[in-house]
């Protein structure tokens, strides 16, 4: 790992933002993400910008809303104000001490051109916070016509914010001018983080990915990680980062995926999000199987799926709405690994066996778990691939995966990768393995056995006349193994591909970040 | 006061001071080149299609980049081409045959640019572009790139190639492998003589539409610089480079009598 972080990916989100600062008229923004996003940094990343376009520009002040009372947050507002020298602005104004008088205040420094970042927004969807968005609603419908200020609300419970801004019947509904919602970073910019700070090695890249996706936080964190430095062996680097960052008793992510959980999680729900977890993908029948006295899983799936967003409900391709093939994988692949790798061995490490903990709990998981990863990592690079348009194979829909158990005692039919480009009437399947060698003759009839299956079945009739493409995927290939696939036909990729074609050559080199990170907020 | 505006827009991860560094860097670079400066302001906006463009007729002039973010030489390498093509009066005389030599003149300016950012940014960096001394190279690097993706016919091939070309050039000007591989050819005499670049400024001032082959063209544009007390030292080069018994004979048996300089025909 090296030093020297800065501020990567996002660059569309970042000139969106920018550009909403820059502008004179009044703006009302939200900006959303699950915890460790990047939200807070996106937002400092484009006031350093704005420093440079507006040197002596805009007043911003960040209030950080409490999970308390009134009478808190309305102190915790006025602290904000008397440290960001702000105090004039809300002298023509009552000092707040409640709600009421708190939506009066935002609305009184708004309009004297301060604009406002609101963070932790999604306290005030419950609890006793919960009238300051309708009051709020009074103060956004009379700063139309403001220049120079603006209200951006900030928060990490997406549903949350979604329920007090885009539902129809929430007081600020239709009221933003710009909405962004951060997701984890795209695979181009985790092959940059990746080249950058883990010295470009596609198998260790792999392991972060299944660690953390693309949460920026947390990659930041293995780059601060000195002890990672000194080793070369895979096994030795993963144990080493297992235990600095989830099991030594004041490692930074030891809790992290209870407190992504929050509170709120009930008991239920938690156990069918640990057995899905365990399992890295599972049917409903194999959940019944695991879960065999809670009565309740069809119900906890669906607020999973549905409300929270902690799980994500696949069908094979062309499947019916409501098919009983469907499979359920935990959404967040942090939250994932956590419940299914880390929380186990926390329990060995909390008793003080810290090498059984890593040896015989985490490392196994994590290889059954960077499996599932990577075929995940495949099928979203070749999305990316496509729609930067760096590839001979541009898609006309999203990549999808096939399975099916024909009947009773015959083996399972698995396409990990079903890509087409309706337009061309090509359609490539492929095979993902976690190590290359894994790609055995057996295994390539195998899988040409199942696309065979797949084509005669009524989903995959519609492909029967087109160009079929067989494609095998893994981290990397040995180059004499590459050349034999291809000589008999497979189209041959693994990640170091992927990190090539998403170089973007044609772009050029990127230039230096501007300006330094600090703290940008009065 | 610069001629340039960056408009308010998703530029991506910049500020709009250093797209105007990189910019007014480029500008800098063309209108000493030129020896002339764009007659009205420049408006930059950003374009969502593949390939940056400026607005026939529209004063000031608005221009569109594809660039994002800090992928400087790619600003460059874009803007350069538009000011060429407002250096050489394009929306002046519109929809003639010719203006394929147009766009390949614009990519040498746009190559020529970055070669001598490559060497400007490191003596006089443009102040609000971070670490722009450091960057320099890579202008060049780019460039390079081009060069290699285009390697042109050997200078005693052009009047051949050119000759087998040209119906394809005449019918479609924004060809950009045809006319990038031209350019590169073009570019070392232009990087060596960079005062080839002040006869350019004339072009699209007189009505190209009645040159009937490009040697007509070139022979109206000398005709013009005479016009202006010049020596029409870039036409001649042209002539002498691109011209050749090859694409001479293929040249006479297309075309009709070359137009002399005092405009009989």
């Amino acid at each position: 790992m090296t030093s020297g972080w800065k501020f990567y990916g996002r660059e569309g989100e970042l000139g969106a933002l920018v550009k909403h600062l820059r502008s004179d008229e009044w703006f009302f923004g939200s900006i959303s993400g699950r915890r460790r996003i990047g939200k807070t940094v996106l937002l400092a990343q484009a006031l350093q910008l704005l420093k440079q376009d507006i040197p002596n520009g805009r007043r911003v002040l960040l209030f950080q809303m409490p999970d308390s009372t009134p009478a808190d947050a309305a102190g915790v507002f006025k602290t904000s104000i008397s440290g960001g020298d702000l105090g004039y602005a809300i002298t023509d104004a009552r000092c707040p001490s409640n709600l009421p008088e708190l939506a009066v205040a935002i609305g009184d420094l708004i309009r004297r051109g301060v604009i406002l970042i609101i963070d932790e927004f999604q306290s005030c969807h419950r609890g006793p916070l919960r009238g300051l968005a309708s009051m709020l609603q009074f103060q956004v419908d009379r700063l139309q016509d403001t220049a120079n200020g603006g209200l951006i609300v900030m928060g990490s419970a997406q549903s949350k914010m979604e329920a007090m801004l885009a539902d129809r019947r929430a007081p600020l509904f239709g009221r933003l001018t710009f909405s962004l919602d951060l997701e984890p970073w795209d695979l181009r910019t985790v092959f940059e983080v990746c080249d950058q700070h883990a010295e470009g090695d596609l198998e260790r890249c792999l392991t972060l990915w299944t660690l953390f996706g693309g949460v920026p936080k947390y990659w930041r964190l293995v780059s601060k990680t000195d002890e990672l430095q000194s080793k070369s062996d895979w096994g030795e680097w993963t144990a080493t980062l297992c235990e600095s960052l989830f099991l030594e008793h004041d490692a930074q992510l030891r809790d992290e995926g209870g407190f992504l959980l929050g509170p709120e999680s009930s008991r239920s729900g938690l156990a069918v999000l640990r057995a899905v977890a365990t399992t890295a993908i599972c049917t409903r029948a194999a959940l019944r199987e695991a879960l065999p006295g809670q009565t309740d899983i069809g119900r906890v799936l669906a607020c999973l799926v549905r409300d929270l967003r902690l799980v994500t409900r696949q069908t094979p391709v062309f499947a019916r709405e409501g098919s009983p093939k469907a499979r359920y994988s935990v959404s967040d692949q942090f939250l994932c690994a956590w419940l299914s790798a880390v929380l186990p061995a926390l329990h060995l490490a909390r008793l003080g066996d810290m090498q059984a903990a890593v040896t015989r709990c985490m490392l196994p998981r994590l290889q059954t778990l960077e499996g599932f990863a990577f075929e995940r990592m495949v099928r979203e690079a070749i999305e990316v691939v496509s729609r930067a348009g760096v590839d001979d194979f541009p898609l006309t829909e999203h990549v999808r995966g096939y399975w099916d158990r024909p009947r009773e005692g015959s083996l399972p039919v698995e396409i990990d990768v079903v890509a087409w480009n309706d337009e061309r009437r090509r359609v490539r399947f492929g095979s993902c393995k976690r190590r290359a060698l894994e790609h055995t003759k057996d295994s390539l009839d195998a899988f040409r056995t199942n696309v065979k299956h797949f084509l005669e079945t009524r989903e995959g009739r519609r492909f029967r006349d087109w160009s079929h493409e067989y494609a095998v995927y893994a981290p990397r290939f040995p180059v004499t193994m590459r050349q034999c696939l291809s000589a008999d036909g497979w189209v041959c990729q693994d990640l170091g591909d992927f990190r090539e074609l998403l170089n973007r050559p044609e772009l050029g080199r990127n230039g230096e970040t501007e300006g330094s990170r600090s703290n940008q907020f009065i | 006061m610069s001629p340039i505006t960056i408009c308010n827009a998703n530029w991506g991860a910049t500020s709009l001071s250093a797209i105007r560094g990189v910019l007014e860097s480029v500008l800098g670079v063309l209108t000493e080149a030129f020896e002339k400066v764009p007659p009205e302001p420049i408006r930059v906006l950003p374009w969502f299609s593949d390939s940056p463009t400026v607005a026939d007729d529209h004063r000031p002039y608005e221009v569109f980049l594809t660039a994002r973010s800090r992928y400087w030489s790619l600003y460059g390498f874009e803007f350069a081409q538009q000011v060429c093509h407002i250096l050489t009066n394009y929306d002046n005389c519109k929809g003639h045959k010719h203006k394929w030599f147009d766009e390949t003149l614009c990519q040498v300016a746009s190559l020529f640019a970055l070669h001598r950012m490559a060497d400007s940014w490191v003596a006089n960096p443009p102040p609000t572009v971070p670490s722009a001394s450091e960057f320099a190279p890579h202008h060049r690097e780019y460039a390079e790139r081009i060069e290699r993706q285009h390697e042109p016919p050997m200078p005693a091939d052009l009047p051949e190639w050119l000759s087998e070309e040209i119906d394809d050039l005449e019918a479609d000007s924004a060809d950009r492998t045809r006319t990038m591989t031209l350019a590169v050819a073009l570019l070392p005499a232009f990087r060596r003589d960079p005062s080839l670049w002040g006869d350019c400024g004339v072009l699209n001032t007189w009505d190209a539409h009645s040159d009937r082959d490009f040697t007509a063209y070139l022979d109206s544009w000398a005709a013009r610089l005479q016009e202006l007390g010049a020596v029409p030292r870039t036409p001649q080069f042209l002539r002498r480079l691109l011209d050749s018994d090859a694409v001479g004979l293929r040249l006479a048996a297309m075309s009709v009598p070359v137009r002399d300089p005092g405009g009989e025909s």
